[in-house]
Protein backbone atom coordinates (compact mmCIF):
# COMPACT_ATOMS: atom_id res chain seq x y z
CA UNK A 1 0.00 0.00 0.00
CA UNK A 2 1.27 3.10 -1.24
CA UNK A 3 -0.39 6.50 0.22
CA UNK A 4 0.89 9.89 -1.14
CA UNK A 5 -0.49 12.92 1.22
CA UNK A 6 -0.08 15.79 0.23
CA UNK A 7 3.09 16.45 -1.44
CA UNK A 8 4.48 19.54 -2.45
CA UNK A 9 7.51 20.44 -4.12
CA UNK A 10 9.13 23.07 -5.64
CA UNK A 11 12.63 23.53 -7.75
CA UNK A 12 14.04 26.88 -6.96
CA UNK A 13 10.62 28.61 -6.69
CA UNK A 14 9.51 27.08 -9.39
CA UNK A 15 6.35 24.94 -8.06
CA UNK A 16 6.53 21.50 -9.60
CA UNK A 17 4.17 19.72 -7.58
CA UNK A 18 0.73 21.07 -5.50
CA UNK A 19 -0.71 19.15 -3.03
CA UNK A 20 -0.68 15.54 -4.67
CA UNK A 21 -2.64 13.11 -2.70
CA UNK A 22 -2.74 9.27 -4.20
CA UNK A 23 -3.05 5.80 -2.74
CA UNK A 24 -2.08 2.94 -4.51
CA UNK A 25 -3.34 -0.52 -3.09
CA UNK A 26 -1.07 -3.41 -2.89
CA UNK A 27 -1.00 -5.61 -6.36
CA UNK A 28 -2.82 -2.55 -8.54
CA UNK A 29 -1.11 -1.47 -11.49
CA UNK A 30 -1.45 2.36 -11.54
CA UNK A 31 -0.54 4.44 -14.31
CA UNK A 32 0.52 8.20 -14.02
CA UNK A 33 0.12 10.25 -17.20
CA UNK A 34 0.94 13.89 -17.88
CA UNK A 35 2.06 16.25 -20.25
CA UNK A 36 5.87 16.24 -20.58
CA UNK A 37 7.47 18.33 -17.63
CA UNK A 38 4.21 17.55 -15.47
CA UNK A 39 6.57 16.42 -13.05
CA UNK A 40 5.76 13.18 -13.15
CA UNK A 41 8.99 11.86 -13.34
CA UNK A 42 9.75 14.36 -9.58
CA UNK A 43 6.54 12.34 -8.62
CA UNK A 44 8.10 8.63 -8.84
CA UNK A 45 11.38 9.80 -7.47
CA UNK A 46 9.75 11.13 -4.45
CA UNK A 47 7.94 7.74 -3.78
CA UNK A 48 11.06 5.84 -3.54
CA UNK A 49 12.67 8.98 -1.21
CA UNK A 50 15.49 9.91 -3.75
CA UNK A 51 13.35 13.28 -3.30
CA UNK A 52 12.46 14.61 -0.25
CA UNK A 53 8.81 16.85 -0.28
CA UNK A 54 8.83 20.16 0.72
CA UNK A 55 5.69 19.54 2.61
CA UNK A 56 3.67 16.10 3.06
CA UNK A 57 4.05 12.75 3.38
CA UNK A 58 4.52 9.61 1.83
CA UNK A 59 3.92 6.13 3.77
CA UNK A 60 4.82 2.62 2.01
CA UNK A 61 3.01 -0.10 4.18
CA UNK A 62 1.90 3.11 6.94
CA UNK A 63 5.50 3.50 7.29
CA UNK A 64 6.49 7.58 6.86
CA UNK A 65 9.09 7.44 4.18
CA UNK A 66 10.38 11.25 5.84
CA UNK A 67 10.86 10.00 9.15
CA UNK A 68 12.32 6.79 8.77
CA UNK A 69 16.59 6.24 9.35
CA UNK A 70 19.10 5.82 6.52
CA UNK A 71 19.34 2.37 7.51
CA UNK A 72 15.51 1.64 7.79
CA UNK A 73 14.99 3.48 4.35
CA UNK A 74 17.90 1.42 3.04
CA UNK A 75 15.31 -2.26 4.25
CA UNK A 76 12.40 -0.16 2.60
CA UNK A 77 13.95 0.78 -0.59
CA UNK A 78 14.64 -3.43 -0.91
CA UNK A 79 10.73 -4.36 -1.01
CA UNK A 80 11.29 -1.51 -4.74
CA UNK A 81 12.73 -1.88 -8.35
CA UNK A 82 13.20 1.18 -10.51
CA UNK A 83 13.50 1.65 -13.82
CA UNK A 84 14.56 5.11 -14.82
CA UNK A 85 13.47 7.17 -17.53
CA UNK A 86 16.68 7.27 -18.82
CA UNK A 87 17.72 3.52 -17.61
CA UNK A 88 20.50 4.45 -15.53
CA UNK A 89 22.37 1.37 -15.83
CA UNK A 90 25.95 1.81 -14.64
CA UNK A 91 28.18 2.66 -17.26
CA UNK A 92 31.32 0.50 -15.99
CA UNK A 93 30.02 -2.50 -15.55
CA UNK A 94 28.38 -5.01 -18.42
CA UNK A 95 25.64 -5.76 -19.18
CA UNK A 96 25.01 -9.22 -16.70
CA UNK A 97 26.96 -7.37 -13.47
CA UNK A 98 24.42 -4.76 -13.86
CA UNK A 99 21.86 -6.89 -13.92
CA UNK A 100 23.13 -9.24 -10.94
CA UNK A 101 24.17 -6.19 -9.00
CA UNK A 102 21.61 -6.43 -6.37
CA UNK A 103 22.30 -10.25 -6.20
CA UNK A 104 25.87 -10.07 -5.72
CA UNK A 105 25.81 -7.16 -3.35
CA UNK A 106 22.45 -8.57 -0.72
CA UNK A 107 22.57 -11.99 -1.89
CA UNK A 108 25.28 -14.80 -0.89
CA UNK A 109 24.17 -16.86 -4.05
CA UNK A 110 26.73 -18.69 -5.69
CA UNK A 111 27.68 -17.41 -9.43
CA UNK A 112 25.79 -19.76 -11.12
CA UNK A 113 22.46 -19.05 -9.43
CA UNK A 114 23.53 -15.94 -9.78
CA UNK A 115 23.40 -16.64 -13.60
CA UNK A 116 20.52 -18.64 -13.87
CA UNK A 117 18.59 -16.19 -12.65
CA UNK A 118 19.70 -13.29 -14.99
CA UNK A 119 19.67 -14.97 -18.06
CA UNK A 120 15.73 -15.81 -17.02
CA UNK A 121 15.00 -12.35 -16.27
CA UNK A 122 17.01 -10.96 -19.68
CA UNK A 123 14.63 -13.86 -21.50
CA UNK A 124 11.45 -12.12 -20.20
CA UNK A 125 12.65 -8.76 -21.40
CA UNK A 126 13.58 -10.44 -24.66
CA UNK A 127 17.60 -9.77 -25.09
CA UNK A 128 20.11 -12.94 -25.42
CA UNK A 129 23.47 -12.78 -25.99
CA UNK A 130 24.48 -9.33 -24.71
CA UNK A 131 25.76 -10.76 -21.45
CA UNK A 132 29.33 -9.28 -21.71
CA UNK A 133 28.43 -6.01 -24.01
CA UNK A 134 28.77 -2.95 -22.19
CA UNK A 135 25.82 -0.44 -21.74
CA UNK A 136 27.84 2.42 -23.97
CA UNK A 137 27.58 -0.21 -26.73
CA UNK A 138 23.68 -0.63 -26.85
CA UNK A 139 20.44 0.72 -28.16
CA UNK A 140 17.97 3.09 -25.86
CA UNK A 141 15.75 0.64 -26.15
CA UNK A 142 18.32 -2.65 -25.16
CA UNK A 143 19.18 -0.17 -22.32
CA UNK A 144 15.13 0.57 -20.61
CA UNK A 145 14.62 -3.23 -21.24
CA UNK A 146 18.32 -4.14 -19.12
CA UNK A 147 16.86 -1.46 -16.82
CA UNK A 148 13.00 -3.60 -16.38
CA UNK A 149 15.17 -6.97 -15.91
CA UNK A 150 17.35 -5.24 -13.40
CA UNK A 151 14.60 -3.48 -11.49
CA UNK A 152 12.48 -7.05 -11.47
CA UNK A 153 15.53 -9.58 -10.44
CA UNK A 154 14.86 -9.55 -6.74
CA UNK A 155 11.23 -9.97 -7.49
CA UNK A 156 10.23 -7.05 -5.36
CA UNK A 157 6.66 -5.97 -4.50
CA UNK A 158 6.86 -2.49 -5.32
CA UNK A 159 8.43 -1.83 -9.12
CA UNK A 160 8.57 2.00 -10.42
CA UNK A 161 8.55 2.31 -14.25
CA UNK A 162 9.29 5.83 -15.75
CA UNK A 163 8.16 5.46 -19.00
CA UNK A 164 8.83 1.43 -19.38
CA UNK A 165 7.80 1.57 -23.01
CA UNK A 166 9.19 4.92 -24.89
CA UNK A 167 11.64 4.26 -27.27
CA UNK A 168 10.47 0.84 -27.86
CA UNK A 169 8.99 -0.77 -30.96
CA UNK A 170 5.47 -1.96 -30.84
CA UNK A 171 6.23 -5.75 -30.61
CA UNK A 172 8.73 -5.24 -27.99
CA UNK A 173 6.74 -2.80 -26.20
CA UNK A 174 3.83 -5.17 -26.03
CA UNK A 175 5.87 -7.67 -24.70
CA UNK A 176 7.09 -5.15 -21.67
CA UNK A 177 3.22 -4.37 -21.11
CA UNK A 178 2.78 -8.04 -20.83
CA UNK A 179 5.27 -8.94 -18.46
CA UNK A 180 3.96 -5.89 -16.01
CA UNK A 181 0.55 -7.62 -16.40
CA UNK A 182 1.99 -11.12 -15.80
CA UNK A 183 3.92 -10.06 -13.01
CA UNK A 184 0.73 -8.62 -11.27
CA UNK A 185 -1.25 -11.80 -11.89
CA UNK A 186 1.53 -13.91 -11.11
CA UNK A 187 3.49 -12.40 -8.15
CA UNK A 188 0.92 -9.45 -6.97
CA UNK A 189 3.18 -6.95 -7.72
CA UNK A 190 2.25 -3.35 -7.30
CA UNK A 191 3.01 -1.22 -10.50
CA UNK A 192 3.21 2.57 -10.85
CA UNK A 193 4.02 3.36 -14.53
CA UNK A 194 4.61 6.41 -15.70
CA UNK A 195 4.13 6.91 -19.41
CA UNK A 196 2.77 9.05 -22.33
CA UNK A 197 1.06 6.37 -24.13
CA UNK A 198 -2.68 6.47 -22.83
CA UNK A 199 -3.20 3.90 -25.61
CA UNK A 200 -0.88 1.18 -23.28
CA UNK A 201 -1.99 2.99 -20.10
CA UNK A 202 -6.15 1.59 -21.07
CA UNK A 203 -4.30 -2.20 -21.80
CA UNK A 204 -2.16 -2.27 -19.12
CA UNK A 205 -4.00 -0.08 -15.99
CA UNK A 206 -6.14 -0.53 -13.25
CA UNK A 207 -6.60 3.12 -12.77
CA UNK A 208 -5.14 5.81 -14.18
CA UNK A 209 -4.30 9.10 -13.08
CA UNK A 210 -3.79 12.46 -14.36
CA UNK A 211 -0.97 14.67 -13.21
CA UNK A 212 -1.71 18.37 -14.21
CA UNK A 213 -0.08 21.80 -12.64
CA UNK A 214 1.10 19.73 -9.94
CA UNK A 215 -2.34 18.08 -8.85
CA UNK A 216 -3.70 14.44 -10.23
CA UNK A 217 -7.14 16.16 -11.08
CA UNK A 218 -8.49 12.61 -12.14
CA UNK A 219 -8.18 8.72 -11.06
CA UNK A 220 -10.20 6.22 -12.71
CA UNK A 221 -10.39 3.03 -14.48
CA UNK A 222 -9.20 2.58 -18.00
CA UNK A 223 -13.20 2.62 -19.37
CA UNK A 224 -13.95 5.71 -16.87
CA UNK A 225 -10.61 7.35 -18.01
CA UNK A 226 -11.90 7.03 -21.70
CA UNK A 227 -15.07 8.41 -21.07
CA UNK A 228 -13.87 11.52 -18.80
CA UNK A 229 -15.24 14.76 -19.66
CA UNK A 230 -12.21 16.32 -18.15
CA UNK A 231 -10.58 18.48 -21.17
CA UNK A 232 -6.72 17.67 -20.56
CA UNK A 233 -7.54 13.99 -20.70
CA UNK A 234 -10.11 14.40 -23.65
CA UNK A 235 -6.96 16.16 -25.01
CA UNK A 236 -4.62 13.62 -24.57
CA UNK A 237 -7.08 10.99 -26.29
CA UNK A 238 -7.91 12.82 -28.87
CA UNK A 239 -4.38 13.16 -30.18
CA UNK A 240 -3.82 9.24 -29.93
CA UNK A 241 -5.24 8.22 -32.65
CA UNK B 1 25.96 52.29 -6.21
CA UNK B 2 24.45 50.95 -2.74
CA UNK B 3 22.48 47.87 -4.27
CA UNK B 4 26.02 46.62 -5.95
CA UNK B 5 27.70 47.48 -2.98
CA UNK B 6 25.05 44.92 -1.02
CA UNK B 7 25.04 42.45 -4.11
CA UNK B 8 29.09 42.27 -3.49
CA UNK B 9 28.36 41.66 -0.25
CA UNK B 10 25.75 39.37 -1.14
CA UNK B 11 27.64 37.33 -3.14
CA UNK B 12 30.83 37.63 -0.65
CA UNK B 13 28.79 36.09 1.70
CA UNK B 14 27.35 33.22 -0.24
CA UNK B 15 30.79 32.31 -1.21
CA UNK B 16 32.17 32.04 1.96
CA UNK B 17 28.59 30.02 3.08
CA UNK B 18 29.44 27.61 0.50
CA UNK B 19 32.60 26.95 1.41
CA UNK B 20 32.38 26.02 4.70
CA UNK B 21 29.50 23.85 3.48
CA UNK B 22 31.41 22.02 0.76
CA UNK B 23 34.20 21.91 4.06
CA UNK B 24 31.65 20.48 6.21
CA UNK B 25 30.54 17.91 3.29
CA UNK B 26 33.92 17.14 2.39
CA UNK B 27 34.58 16.03 6.12
CA UNK B 28 31.24 14.55 6.34
CA UNK B 29 31.85 12.36 3.30
CA UNK B 30 35.53 11.23 4.76
CA UNK B 31 34.19 10.05 7.48
CA UNK B 32 31.55 7.96 6.20
CA UNK B 33 34.17 6.80 4.21
CA UNK B 34 36.34 5.89 6.80
CA UNK B 35 33.46 4.12 8.74
CA UNK B 36 32.85 1.88 5.46
CA UNK B 37 36.05 0.98 5.62
CA UNK B 38 34.49 -2.14 8.19
CA UNK B 39 33.52 -3.58 4.65
CA UNK B 40 36.32 -3.41 2.91
CA UNK B 41 36.83 -7.19 3.03
CA UNK B 42 34.13 -8.02 1.19
CA UNK B 43 34.39 -5.31 -1.27
CA UNK B 44 38.17 -6.01 -1.59
CA UNK B 45 38.66 -6.86 -5.35
CA UNK B 46 37.10 -3.12 -5.79
CA UNK B 47 40.01 -1.74 -3.49
CA UNK B 48 42.63 -3.64 -5.60
CA UNK B 49 40.79 -2.83 -9.04
CA UNK B 50 40.77 0.97 -7.80
CA UNK B 51 44.75 0.52 -5.96
CA UNK B 52 45.57 -0.48 -10.17
CA UNK B 53 44.05 2.42 -11.65
CA UNK B 54 45.41 5.15 -8.79
CA UNK B 55 48.53 3.53 -7.86
CA UNK B 56 49.99 1.64 -10.84
CA UNK B 57 48.92 3.73 -13.73
CA UNK B 58 50.58 6.39 -12.24
CA UNK B 59 54.03 5.20 -11.73
CA UNK B 60 55.42 6.40 -14.80
CA UNK B 61 54.02 10.13 -14.37
CA UNK B 62 55.63 10.13 -10.72
CA UNK B 63 59.06 8.27 -11.58
CA UNK B 64 59.96 11.01 -14.62
CA UNK B 65 58.74 13.51 -12.70
CA UNK B 66 60.89 12.32 -9.38
CA UNK B 67 64.18 11.73 -11.25
CA UNK B 68 63.77 15.37 -12.33
CA UNK B 69 63.49 16.52 -9.63
CA UNK B 70 66.12 15.09 -8.20
CA UNK B 71 68.34 15.56 -11.03
CA UNK B 72 68.03 19.64 -10.75
CA UNK B 73 67.97 19.58 -7.18
CA UNK B 74 71.36 17.91 -7.31
CA UNK B 75 72.49 20.39 -10.09
CA UNK B 76 70.98 23.32 -8.25
CA UNK B 77 72.48 22.56 -4.75
CA UNK B 78 75.60 21.12 -6.37
CA UNK B 79 76.44 23.61 -8.53
CA UNK B 80 76.65 26.21 -5.52
CA UNK B 81 77.75 23.98 -3.10
CA UNK B 82 81.14 23.44 -5.16
CA UNK B 83 82.01 27.31 -4.42
CA UNK B 84 82.45 26.36 -1.35
CA UNK B 85 84.72 23.06 -2.33
CA UNK B 86 81.44 20.67 -0.33
CA UNK B 87 80.02 19.61 -3.28
CA UNK B 88 80.44 16.13 -1.63
CA UNK B 89 77.73 17.47 0.98
CA UNK B 90 74.66 17.63 -2.11
CA UNK B 91 74.07 13.52 -1.22
CA UNK B 92 72.57 15.03 2.47
CA UNK B 93 70.58 17.72 0.74
CA UNK B 94 68.90 15.79 -2.19
CA UNK B 95 68.00 13.10 0.24
CA UNK B 96 66.63 14.90 2.95
CA UNK B 97 64.75 17.16 0.72
CA UNK B 98 63.33 14.27 -1.15
CA UNK B 99 62.27 12.69 1.80
CA UNK B 100 60.75 15.56 3.98
CA UNK B 101 58.96 17.95 0.90
CA UNK B 102 59.90 17.19 -2.49
CA UNK B 103 58.42 13.37 -2.41
CA UNK B 104 55.64 13.73 -0.75
CA UNK B 105 54.57 16.63 -2.08
CA UNK B 106 55.50 15.64 -5.98
CA UNK B 107 53.51 12.58 -5.57
CA UNK B 108 50.38 14.39 -4.01
CA UNK B 109 50.72 16.82 -6.96
CA UNK B 110 50.75 14.34 -9.55
CA UNK B 111 47.76 12.06 -7.91
CA UNK B 112 45.72 15.06 -7.25
CA UNK B 113 46.05 15.81 -11.39
CA UNK B 114 45.52 12.10 -12.33
CA UNK B 115 43.77 10.38 -10.12
CA UNK B 116 41.51 12.84 -8.46
CA UNK B 117 40.52 14.73 -11.30
CA UNK B 118 39.32 10.97 -12.70
CA UNK B 119 37.67 10.16 -9.45
CA UNK B 120 35.64 13.78 -9.78
CA UNK B 121 34.56 13.36 -13.32
CA UNK B 122 33.44 9.65 -13.04
CA UNK B 123 31.80 10.18 -9.79
CA UNK B 124 29.81 13.45 -11.41
CA UNK B 125 29.16 11.83 -14.42
CA UNK B 126 27.45 8.75 -12.39
CA UNK B 127 25.99 11.55 -10.63
CA UNK B 128 24.38 13.31 -13.53
CA UNK B 129 23.39 10.07 -15.64
CA UNK B 130 21.29 8.93 -12.21
CA UNK B 131 23.65 5.85 -11.72
CA UNK B 132 24.19 7.54 -8.01
CA UNK B 133 20.48 7.61 -7.38
CA UNK B 134 20.18 3.99 -8.90
CA UNK B 135 22.24 2.58 -7.09
CA UNK B 136 20.14 4.22 -3.84
CA UNK B 137 16.87 2.62 -5.25
CA UNK B 138 18.88 -1.27 -5.08
CA UNK B 139 19.26 -0.15 -1.03
CA UNK B 140 22.99 -0.16 -2.23
CA UNK B 141 25.07 2.53 -0.06
CA UNK B 142 27.29 4.83 -2.83
CA UNK B 143 29.67 5.76 -0.07
CA UNK B 144 30.51 1.97 0.41
CA UNK B 145 30.21 0.91 -3.02
CA UNK B 146 32.36 4.19 -4.92
CA UNK B 147 33.85 6.04 -1.88
CA UNK B 148 35.81 3.49 0.14
CA UNK B 149 36.98 1.89 -2.67
CA UNK B 150 38.52 4.97 -3.71
CA UNK B 151 39.57 6.31 -0.65
CA UNK B 152 40.90 3.08 0.69
CA UNK B 153 43.39 2.91 -2.40
CA UNK B 154 44.57 6.36 -2.26
CA UNK B 155 45.05 5.77 0.96
CA UNK B 156 47.71 3.07 0.46
CA UNK B 157 49.25 3.79 -2.38
CA UNK B 158 50.23 7.15 -2.42
CA UNK B 159 52.27 6.43 0.34
CA UNK B 160 53.81 3.64 -1.70
CA UNK B 161 54.25 5.90 -4.93
CA UNK B 162 55.80 8.48 -2.37
CA UNK B 163 58.93 6.36 -1.22
CA UNK B 164 59.32 5.44 -5.05
CA UNK B 165 59.56 8.61 -6.11
CA UNK B 166 62.00 9.37 -3.62
CA UNK B 167 64.28 6.61 -4.14
CA UNK B 168 64.07 7.59 -8.18
CA UNK B 169 64.90 11.27 -7.21
CA UNK B 170 67.44 10.14 -4.85
CA UNK B 171 68.76 7.99 -7.78
CA UNK B 172 68.36 10.76 -10.42
CA UNK B 173 70.32 13.41 -8.05
CA UNK B 174 73.08 10.44 -7.43
CA UNK B 175 73.92 10.14 -11.02
CA UNK B 176 74.29 14.11 -12.04
CA UNK B 177 76.15 14.36 -8.60
CA UNK B 178 78.79 11.96 -10.27
CA UNK B 179 78.43 12.93 -14.12
CA UNK B 180 78.84 16.87 -13.01
CA UNK B 181 80.11 17.41 -9.45
CA UNK B 182 82.23 13.94 -9.48
CA UNK B 183 81.38 12.98 -5.97
CA UNK B 184 81.04 9.12 -5.35
CA UNK B 185 78.22 7.58 -5.63
CA UNK B 186 79.27 6.08 -1.84
CA UNK B 187 79.96 9.40 -0.82
CA UNK B 188 76.78 10.67 -2.16
CA UNK B 189 74.88 7.77 -0.30
CA UNK B 190 76.82 8.05 2.84
CA UNK B 191 76.19 11.82 3.21
CA UNK B 192 72.39 11.02 2.89
CA UNK B 193 72.14 8.74 5.14
CA UNK B 194 73.73 10.46 7.57
CA UNK B 195 72.03 13.32 7.87
CA UNK B 196 68.99 11.74 7.94
CA UNK B 197 66.69 11.31 10.83
CA UNK B 198 63.94 9.44 11.60
CA UNK B 199 61.87 12.10 12.11
CA UNK B 200 62.72 13.03 8.20
CA UNK B 201 61.36 9.75 7.02
CA UNK B 202 58.03 9.86 9.59
CA UNK B 203 56.97 13.33 8.60
CA UNK B 204 57.46 12.35 4.84
CA UNK B 205 55.16 9.61 5.39
CA UNK B 206 52.59 10.96 7.39
CA UNK B 207 52.10 14.30 4.94
CA UNK B 208 51.84 11.40 1.93
CA UNK B 209 48.94 9.97 4.08
CA UNK B 210 47.40 12.76 5.09
CA UNK B 211 47.65 14.24 1.11
CA UNK B 212 45.77 10.79 0.58
CA UNK B 213 42.72 11.72 2.67
CA UNK B 214 42.35 15.23 1.25
CA UNK B 215 42.84 14.38 -2.82
CA UNK B 216 40.10 11.75 -2.34
CA UNK B 217 37.59 13.72 -0.02
CA UNK B 218 37.67 16.49 -2.10
CA UNK B 219 37.66 14.72 -5.30
CA UNK B 220 34.69 12.53 -4.39
CA UNK B 221 32.91 15.46 -2.73
CA UNK B 222 32.98 16.99 -6.28
CA UNK B 223 31.98 14.61 -8.02
CA UNK B 224 29.38 13.35 -5.81
CA UNK B 225 28.07 17.17 -5.53
CA UNK B 226 28.09 17.73 -9.61
CA UNK B 227 24.78 19.03 -11.26
CA UNK B 228 24.07 20.33 -14.48
CA UNK B 229 25.03 17.72 -17.32
CA UNK B 230 28.45 17.37 -18.88
CA UNK B 231 29.30 21.12 -17.51
CA UNK B 232 28.55 20.67 -13.90
CA UNK B 233 31.21 17.91 -14.39
CA UNK B 234 33.94 19.86 -15.52
CA UNK B 235 33.64 22.14 -13.62
CA UNK B 236 33.09 19.96 -11.01
CA UNK B 237 36.47 18.48 -11.97
CA UNK B 238 38.15 21.47 -12.03
CA UNK B 239 37.30 22.59 -8.27
CA UNK B 240 38.53 18.91 -7.40
CA UNK B 241 42.07 19.65 -8.98
CA UNK B 242 42.80 23.39 -7.97
CA UNK B 243 41.22 22.70 -4.44
CA UNK B 244 43.09 19.45 -4.30
CA UNK B 245 46.57 21.66 -4.75
CA UNK B 246 45.63 23.93 -2.79
CA UNK B 247 45.10 22.02 0.45
CA UNK B 248 47.92 19.85 -0.19
CA UNK B 249 50.08 23.03 -0.15
CA UNK B 250 48.15 24.16 2.54
CA UNK B 251 48.57 21.14 4.81
CA UNK B 252 52.35 20.87 3.83
CA UNK B 253 52.79 24.10 5.34
CA UNK B 254 51.25 23.39 8.53
CA UNK B 255 52.21 19.62 8.86
CA UNK B 256 56.09 21.22 8.42
CA UNK B 257 55.29 23.69 11.09
CA UNK B 258 54.09 20.86 13.36
CA UNK B 259 57.08 18.70 12.75
CA UNK B 260 60.27 21.48 12.61
N1 LIG C 1 16.62 18.35 -9.92
C1 LIG C 1 15.86 19.31 -10.48
N2 LIG C 1 16.20 20.60 -10.32
C2 LIG C 1 15.44 21.58 -10.86
N3 LIG C 1 14.34 21.37 -11.57
C3 LIG C 1 13.95 20.11 -11.76
C4 LIG C 1 14.69 19.00 -11.22
N4 LIG C 1 14.07 17.87 -11.58
C5 LIG C 1 12.99 18.23 -12.29
N5 LIG C 1 12.92 19.57 -12.41
C6 LIG C 1 11.85 20.31 -13.11
O1 LIG C 1 10.63 19.75 -12.75
C7 LIG C 1 9.74 19.73 -13.87
C8 LIG C 1 9.13 18.36 -14.00
O2 LIG C 1 10.14 17.43 -14.35
P1 LIG C 1 9.85 15.91 -14.59
O3 LIG C 1 11.13 15.29 -14.98
O4 LIG C 1 9.15 15.34 -13.41
O5 LIG C 1 8.85 15.93 -15.82
P2 LIG C 1 8.11 14.70 -16.46
O6 LIG C 1 6.67 14.85 -16.16
O7 LIG C 1 8.75 13.44 -16.04
O8 LIG C 1 8.34 14.98 -17.99
P3 LIG C 1 8.73 13.95 -19.14
O9 LIG C 1 7.46 13.30 -19.55
O10 LIG C 1 9.26 14.82 -20.22
O11 LIG C 1 9.72 13.00 -18.59
C9 LIG C 1 10.53 20.17 -15.06
O12 LIG C 1 10.12 21.47 -15.40
C10 LIG C 1 11.95 20.19 -14.60
O13 LIG C 1 12.60 21.30 -15.14
MG1 LIG D 1 10.00 12.11 -16.82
Amino acid sequence: MIEIVDIWKSFSRKKILCGVNLSISDGEIMVIIGGSGAGKTVLLKHIIGLLKPDRGQIFINSISLSTAATSHLEKIRKQFGMVFQSSALLNSLTVWENVALPLIEHTNMSTEEIGKLVSEKLNLVQLHGIEREMPANLSGGMKKRIAVARAIIRNPAIILYDEPTSGLDPVTGHSIENLIVDLKRNLNVTSVIVTHDIEGACRMADRIAMLLHGEIVEVGTPSETRKSSNPAIRQFLQYEK
Amino acid sequence: MNSRATSFLGRTGTGILNGFAGAGGTICLLGKGIYWCKASIPNRSKIVHQMDVAGVGSLPVVSLVAIFSGMVLSLQTGIELSHFHIEEMVGSIVSVSMFREMGPVISAIIVAGRVGAAMAAELGTMRVSEEIDALETMSINPVRFLIMPRLAALVLMLPVLTVFGILIGIFGGAVIAKNIMNVDYQVFLQNGIDFLHYKDIFSGMTKSVVFAFLIAGISCYQGMNAAGGAEGVGKATIRAVVLSFLFVLIFDYFLTRFFY
